[in-house]
């Protein structure tokens, strides 16, 4: 799993039967500060995110085959959760 | 996932059996503001979604397999979405 | 999916029983245009490719998604011969 930012919607008309009715974002990964961290990636919506919105990503193979009840799921990411608040100390 | 751009056409006529009629595209991953990020990669169209030039969302992984209808098919990346528009 | 040269051929007598009967090809990875890089690879063989061939190498638990694969204890197999490569738009 990787703290992320959302920072755009995907809007598509022609998808893979298991995008049908699902909210696809591009997120952008963060470090705890919100300084960026690498490359952006693209989510599949979960828990009712939305833009703006610093995020849980993550999902292991065959997790989104289980929980939105699909025989065939190809969804890598998943945004689990949205982050209200982070307590951390960063160690250098 | 990740957003990519199709910037090339793989040609293959010996192919394994489960990818016949399945196209192949080499893919440039780009950020949603449109610069090239990464290297470019060869993406499988299971779903006959993309053409030369279209910006799409690929899946990558095991995650890719699952494109396919039959679940079983030896790719690593796979396009899922075409996409209109980033807003 | 990765683009590859087969350069030789492997034979091997004491092996899983499972990769009986399995053509292994040493092939050594290349870009599009097919200027070789630096990294080689250990693949089975799906379709009858030969010394020479240029090659897509599929990697990691996909290559185990083929009847000749099934069940053997491989991570790359080749399942395309190329005839062309096609660049239509470039990003510069």
């Amino acid at each position: 799993m990787f703290l992320a930012k959302i920072i755009r919607k995907v809007i598509s008309t022609e998808k893979h039967d298991a995008y049908k009715g699902r909210i696809v974002f591009v997120v952008q990964p963060v470090k705890p500060n919100g300084e960026n961290i690498g490359n952006e990636w693209v989510a599949v919506d979960y828990v009712g995110a939305g833009v703006g919105d610093t995020i849980i990503c993550g999902g292991a193979p065959g997790v989104s085959k289980n929980i939105f009840k699909l025989e065939l799921a190809p969804i890598r990411t998943l945004i689990i959760a949205v982050v209200d608040k982070i307590d951390y100390r960063d160690i250098e | 996932m990740k957003l990519g751009v199709v910037i090339g056409v793989v040609w293959a006529s010996r192919k394994v059996e489960a990818l016949d009629a399945c196209r192949m595209y080499i893919v440039q991953p780009v950020s949603s503001e449109n610069n090239p990020v990464e290297s470019p990669l060869v993406v499988a169209d299971p779903k006959g979604l993309a053409a030369s030039g279209d910006k799409i969302v690929y899946v990558t992984s095991t995650d890719a397999v699952e494109a396919f209808d039959s679940g079983f098919v030896p790719v690593n990346a796979s396009v899922i979405e075409l996409v209109d528009v980033v807003v | 999916m990765i683009f590859a040269k087969v350069i030789g051929t492997i034979v091997s007598t004491q092996k899983d029983p499972n990769l009986n009967g399995k053509k292994l090809l040493l092939c050594k990875e290349v870009d599009h245009s097919g200027k070789p890089l630096e990294t080689y690879h250990v693949a089975v063989d799906a379709v009858q490719a030969g010394e020479g061939s240029f090659v897509l190498l599929s990697y990691g638990s996909s290559a185990r998604m083929t009847d000749e694969t099934k069940n053997a204890p491989i991570d790359a197999v080749v399942i395309a011969i190329i005839d062309d490569v096609q660049i239509t738009h470039q990003f510069k």
